[in-house]
């Protein structure tokens, strides 16, 4: 029995559990660092007129203060996926384009003295006006952002799979609607930290930050700074404090801190506080989305069209949009249709920039989707279990190919659905809800079902080009992943990769991996997680992002592993004379299976390694040492006709939620919430169990709580925890997980990643709910978060008004 | 944030007028008036320190009076700028004769930014329509009092 | 988040608290449980010249009780009165308030006191001592005064407190042992602001009709109000569902809150109107258990 699949408690709780854990903050690489506050624009857009520092400059303490004039003498614009004429540099330069913008850095002796030093900066601003909604932003009166651009539109493509205007004409009833998603932020408890270093001697750039790639960034990175990857050293410590995506964001701070140091000629930490989070940091991006479903009387889905808004904020900055096209290659979630239209937007407005989120467009997508797979079951008269079931995939059609491109790889759809059924007790509560309301009570089911791509196909992001401009260009593909196992002199374990984890076990992971590749405990490895882009590998798509370390980042590790276990059995046969296969890895020996007191320890073949390598069989390097990079040759780039595995391995997520909705106040109760997940092979569920809870909180407080509100000014009036609001473990209702594993035929391990899926389907399951609990009142849902007042409001909205759904045939 | 309102004032209103275009008026209704100094024909310069409790700010502020028709309306615009944040504030004022004097109505806008804007939401629309109204208070005493002075200093009243 | 810089006073005894207000009070601010001044001047909201830290004057801690009064020094924890078995037992209001206000861990913290200066217009306390008739005790090197906490509280965040002043006690009448009450309170997450929250007290007299009826709401205003007409329309009638619409109406009209972020103007004054409403069910049904009735309504 291995060590993989088994509930392992973390190896990194000892350290995190007793302060001992080492984040950005407890970091100080270097003498004399100092430290900076930045001063940030109040107004949403405006020209900078002037910027006065002397009176800073003369506090004692301060040693120096960066205007973006200043900076952007020593920066190019970051890079960014499409071509567009809206140049991103991480301090203003001549105008500020939303509230939080950096708009100067003060490097002082102490965090408080630069923070006494911003109120005597004097910046002349002369205010512009704003626009906030994506929609409005498309207008030709809307405010311009970017002087370079005719409009805020910064990205427009239009896709189309099958016959979608064939399907349309074959179906019986067509639902249109529209459907927005807010604008959220994934708080997680650390925030960005930053400390930089600009080694004149050298011409080198060396950061300290909290980022966990992808390592794209990196070269876009080292672009902006105006040097070669050998001349931007980036460096993560072992622990980071969560992240959901949103640390990926960090990098423009990592580039603003490198060139705030070369001009204060001293190394700079800077350290977020949760107000500057909260504004300007990075987030998820709403949208707007228009989807039309076409539906057989039966419930069969023939056609989908979908239309829809992202809002990048105030620079598109990379990696979006591809916020956009995260979801693509699962554009038709679990369902069979082929037909499909798409025209994804992205538009520029005065709001803090996005960019990588837990769930990464999938809540946008899956929201729309499922909210109409429901209003179709209510238009036609059918149950909605039914409408779901109907159109799922089925098992034996595994793997399946989408038409957008996505590789399902293994799935048993309907069996979640049915095991989620069952245990929230459908038919049971279908009747105590009808008797709910002969009482007057409003109890609502909502299910959802969601497609959780994980190991994000870097080629995906290249649909955002063109095929033509593709042509042109270097082809993007692949997720790959490195990682290293090491056999010291004395029989130790090291194994090392790139997978930059904020939280999720990957060491305790890795840890398993490992024993059961080498037969020791997975006390004995040792892992070291973290980053050094100097000396260790990784490749661009290293980082955790896009749940891929179950996918990706542990088959990595298993490859290294399996290297390292080749090498020690051919060693020991040799040691031994007998044959490799004639022998296992077990307790720390090398040993004959069918004679296991003829063995030799892991000990002694290191040792025969590194003290004797004239020892070792012809041809073999000395030292026990090997490095893996791994990769899928599934995630290819694009074709022409812009079809695109967007994701190596799919998961599925099968939730049913049960709800009270009181009319009076508004107020939603979950009164039980059930999620069947198949995330293929489970490597360790008591982890798994982590992320699920995890993923479906955050998708909890999307649906009920969250919202970054922004006013008509651009003003973000949700800067606190006072007003947005988390859900705690105080608001979380009983949960039942459930799992069935589907394993993916495509890498050793089986595993897929999850994580993401909850975020995905909590939105949409909660929402059908509660359009379910309040279908009497007619009333409507199609936005979050389902707050009190929101969902008030939309109950008086209904008494004034008819369905909006039109019908065709 | 917006609201309106109105306050009484004993004076004619010519009286009232002549005295709502006077700096001296002006400096005693704005809330923690530190300084003020007359830029130009309607224009002011201003420190103000003005919250609520313990949440003060120090606002550099300008004032102008714009849309001017005498001895009827004016538009008071007001944008103030300092470490909490900023405020574009913009009132109208309309006078109307009554048996007792002079009615002053007025209706306001209000836009706050920056970090009083993030972290106090919740109370910004009260405080706002407490800050004004404030304003219209100190300036209805303010008013009464001038009108009062010019009348003893028998200073004609006006066209 | 930084605060900025200040000088910080720790008395060991009241007279010197207040010979440190005398001295500094206009620009310092008192710092007791700290959990609403301490964000407030990280974020730099607020920056007084000097901190007068009253931690030590355990002699503001105290419950005592005398002929018809509870009286609380201005020190004591929130918890310490929520877990009080006799302020339990003869403040039920207080007992069904106290878990509305914040968190445990805040309330080990946060002081009485505290909250009634701080006077956050939808902070539990304020609403419920004003309620319960309370009455605020300040003493200053010059003296000492007692105001009526129905005046003490003038507007948002802004009490009756002169800057040389301490409050250093908040006393309450005991209620009557047949008397009714309610507190209710609606927020998006348990621990969350109030966007509204109601406290009630009434009595019935042996025809079930309401008498010594109080009412307050609070969050739809500066400071906690007093639906006076409310309480007029209840006095002398029986609960019923009739009253119950023509209450919830009139509560509904009787208030202006602000809008925000959590909720529009229009459905704070719809939410007053209903939560008014569960307070008044609640309170009555309350008074007539007190006083052996068995409750329809």
């Amino acid at each position: 029995m291995g060590y993989l699949g088994q509930p392992l408690a973390r190896l990194e709780d000892a350290r995190l559990t007793s302060g001992q854990g080492r984040f950005i903050d407890d970091l100080r690489p270097l003498p004399n660092l100092h430290h900076a506050a930045i001063l940030r624009s109040p107004y949403a857009h405006a020209r900078i007129r002037s910027i006065r520092c002397d009176q800073a400059l003369a506090l004692p303490g301060v040693r120096a203060v960066v205007t973006g004039a200043d900076a952007a003498r020593w920066l190019k614009p970051f890079p960014v996926g499409v071509k567009v004429a809206a140049p991103y540099y991480p301090i203003a330069v001549d105008k500020v384009r939303y509230a939080g913008e950096p708009v100067a850095v003060v490097v002082a002796d102490s965090r408080y003295t630069a923070e006494d030093a911003l109120a005597s900066i004097v910046v002349e601003y002369e205010p512009l006006p704003v626009v906030v909604d994506p929609e409005l932003a498309l207008s030709p009166e809307a405010p311009r952002l970017h002087e370079g651009l005719d409009s805020n539109l910064v990205h427009q493509r239009t896709f189309s799979y099958g016959d979608a205007a064939r399907a349309f004409t074959e179906a019986d009833v067509v639902i249109r609607h529209r459907f927005t998603f807010p604008k959220v932020h994934a708080t997680p408890l650390e925030t960005y930290g930053v400390i930089a270093h600009y080694q004149s001697s050298e011409d080198t750039y060396t950061v300290w930050s909290n980022f966990h790639g992808p390592f794209t960034l990196h070269s876009v990175m080292a672009a902006a700074l105006q040097v070669p990857g050998n001349r931007l050293r980036v460096l993560v410590p072992q622990d980071v404090g969560g992240s959901y995506g949103n640390k990926s964001g960090v990098y423009p701070y990592m580039v603003l801190m490198a060139v705030v140091s070369r001009l204060a000629k001293v190394p700079v930490k800077w350290v977020e506080d949760r107000q500057e989070h909260l504004l300007a940091s990075s987030t998820g991006t709403d949208r707007v989305t228009w989807i039309e479903a076409g539906f057989r009387r039966d419930g069969t889905l023939t056609g989908l069209r979908m239309r829809y808004i992202d809002n990048v904020g105030a620079y598109l900055r990379a990696p979006e949009p591809a916020c956009l096209y995260r979801m693509h290659a699962a554009l038709t979630g679990p369902y069979r249709v082929r037909d499909v239209e798409v025209e994804a937007l992205a538009v520029v407005t005065n709001k803090c920039p996005t960019g990588l989120i837990r769930g990464y467009g999938g809540p946008q997508h899956c929201f729309p989707l499922e909210r109409v797979m429901q209003m179709a079951a209510q238009e036609l008269g059918l149950d909605a279990a039914e409408v779901v079931r109907r159109n799922l995939i089925r098992a034996c059609e595994f793997p399946y190919t989408t038409p957008s491109g996505g590789v399902y790889d293994s799935g048993d759809y309907e069996q979640a659905l049915a095991r989620a059924l069952e245990r929230i007790d459908y038919a049971g509560w279908r009747q105590r809800q009808a008797e709910a309301r002969a009482a007057g009570r409003y109890l609502g089911i909502g299910l959802a079902c969601v497609v959780e791509p994980s190991g994000s196909n870097m080629g995906y992001i290249a649909l955002a080009q063109t095929p033509a401009e593709r042509e042109r260009g270097l082809p993007k593909s692949g997720c790959a992943e490195a990682a290293s196992v090491t056999v010291d002199p004395t029989g130790s374990v090291c194994v090392r990769f790139s997978t930059v984890p904020t939280g999720q076990g990957h060491e305790t992971v890795a840890a398993q991996v490992v024993a059961d590749a080498l037969g020791i405990a997975p006390a004995a490895v040792r892992v070291i997680t973290g980053m050094d882009s100097w000396t260790q590998p990784w490749t661009v798509a290293s980082g955790s992002y896009s749940s891929r370390f179950a996918p990706i980042g542990a088959n990595a590790v298993y490859r290294a592993a399996h290297q390292v276990r080749e090498k020690l059995l051919q060693m020991a046969a040799h040691a031994l004379g007998v044959p490799a296969d004639a022998l296992e890895l077990r307790g720390g020996y090398a040993q004959v299976r069918e004679q296991p007191d003829r063995r030799v320890s892991l000990q002694r073949l290191a040792g025969m390694a590194h003290w004797h390598p004239a020892g070792l069989p012809a041809g073999m390097e000395p030292g026990v040492s090997a490095t893996a990079f791994f990769n899928l040759p599934t995630a290819q780039a694009p074709a022409a006709d812009d079809t695109v595995n967007g994701s190596v391995t799919y998961g599925f997520v099968a939730d049913a939620v049960l709800v009270e909705v009181d009319p009076e106040t508004g107020r939603v109760q979950v009164l039980d919430y059930v999620t069947v997940h198949d995330a293929g092979r489970l490597l360790n569920p008591l982890l798994a169990e982590g992320q699920i809870r995890g993923g479906l909180a955050c998708g909890l407080g999307q649906a009920l709580y969250e919202e970054l509100v922004y006013d008509a000014t651009g003003q973000l009036l949700t800067g606190s925890f006072m007003d947005y609001l988390c859900p705690t473990s105080a608001e979380l209702p009983p949960v039942q997980l459930d799992h069935i594993e589907s394993p993916s035929p495509l890498t050793p391990l089986g595993a897929k990643g999850l994580g993401e899926g909850n975020v995905m389907s909590a939105p949409a399951a909660l929402a059908n709910a509660v359009a379910d609990a309040l279908e009497p009142l007619h009333v409507v849902i199609d936005k979050l978060p389902l707050t009190p007042a929101a969902v008030w409001q939309a109950i008086q909205a209904a008494k004034q008004r008819q369905p909006v759904e039109e019908r065709v045939g | 944030m917006n609201g309106s309102g109105q306050v009484q004032l004993s004076g004619s209103v010519n009286e009232v007028w002549e005295a709502l275009l006077d700096p001296a008026v002006l400096a005693q209704c704005m809330p923690g008036c530190e300084e003020l100094e007359h830029t130009g024909e309607h224009r002011y310069r201003a420190r103000l320190v003005v919250g609520v409790a313990a949440v003060k700010g120090s606002y550099s502020a300008t004032m102008e009076l714009v849309d001017v028709q005498p001895y009827q309306s004016y538009r008071l615009r007001i944008h103030g700028e300092g470490g909490p944040g900023f405020v574009d504030a913009e009132g109208l004022v309309q006078l109307q004769c009554t048996a007792e004097g002079t009615a002053l109505h007025y209706t306001y806008t209000a836009d706050v930014g920056g970090k009083v804007a993030a972290v106090g939401q919740r109370m910004l629309g009260g405080v706002a329509k407490l800050l004004v109204g404030d304003f219209f208070r100190r300036l209805q005493k303010a008013v009464d009092r001038q009108v009062q002075a010019n009348r003893s200093a028998h200073l004609p009243a006006g066209g | 988040m930084k605060p900025s810089s200040f000088d910080y006073y720790r008395p060991d005894n009241l007279e010197e608290a207040l010979a440190a207000l005398a001295e500094h009070g206009s620009d310092g601010k008192v710092l007791a449980g700290g959990q609403s001044l301490v964000p407030m001047l990280n974020m730099r909201l607020s920056a007084p010249a000097c901190l007068i830290d009253i931690n030590g004057l355990t002699e503001l801690n105290y419950l005592r009780w005398s002929e018809g009064w509870l009286h609380i020094g201005a020190l004591t924890r929130q918890r310490v009165l929520e877990l009080d078995p006799h302020v339990r037992q003869r403040f039920p209001l207080l007992a069904e308030a106290l878990p509305w206000i914040g968190h445990v861990q805040t309330r080990n913290r946060g002081t009485v006191g505290g909250s009634v200066v701080h006077a956050d217009p939808t902070a539990e306390l304020p609403l419920c001592l004003q309620a319960l008739a309370g009455v605020a005790v300040l003493t200053s090197a010059q003296g000492q005064r007692e105001v009526p906490l129905d005046s003490f509280f003038l507007t948002y965040m802004t009490t009756d407190l002169g800057p040389d002043e301490l409050l250093t006690e908040v006393k309450v009448p005991i209620p009557a042992t047949h008397q009714g009450w309610a507190f209710v309170e609606f927020s998006q997450r348990r621990g969350d602001f109030a966007l509204v929250d109601v406290a009630c007290l009434l009595q019935t007299d042996h025809h079930g009709r309401m008498t010594d009826v109080r009412l307050l709401v609070g969050g739809v205003d500066g400071v906690p109000l007093p639906l006076a007409e409310a309480e007029q329309l209840l006095t002398g009638e029986c609960w019923g569902a009739s009253l119950q619409a023509e209450l919830q109406q009139l509560v509904a009209a009787s208030v202006e809150p602000e809008a925000d972020v959590h909720g529009s103007a229009e459905y704070k004054r719809h939410l007053a109107g209903v939560m008014a409403c569960r307070a008044v069910q609640q309170a009555y049904r309350r008074a007539q258990d007190r006083r052996g009735v068995a409750c329809n309504t």
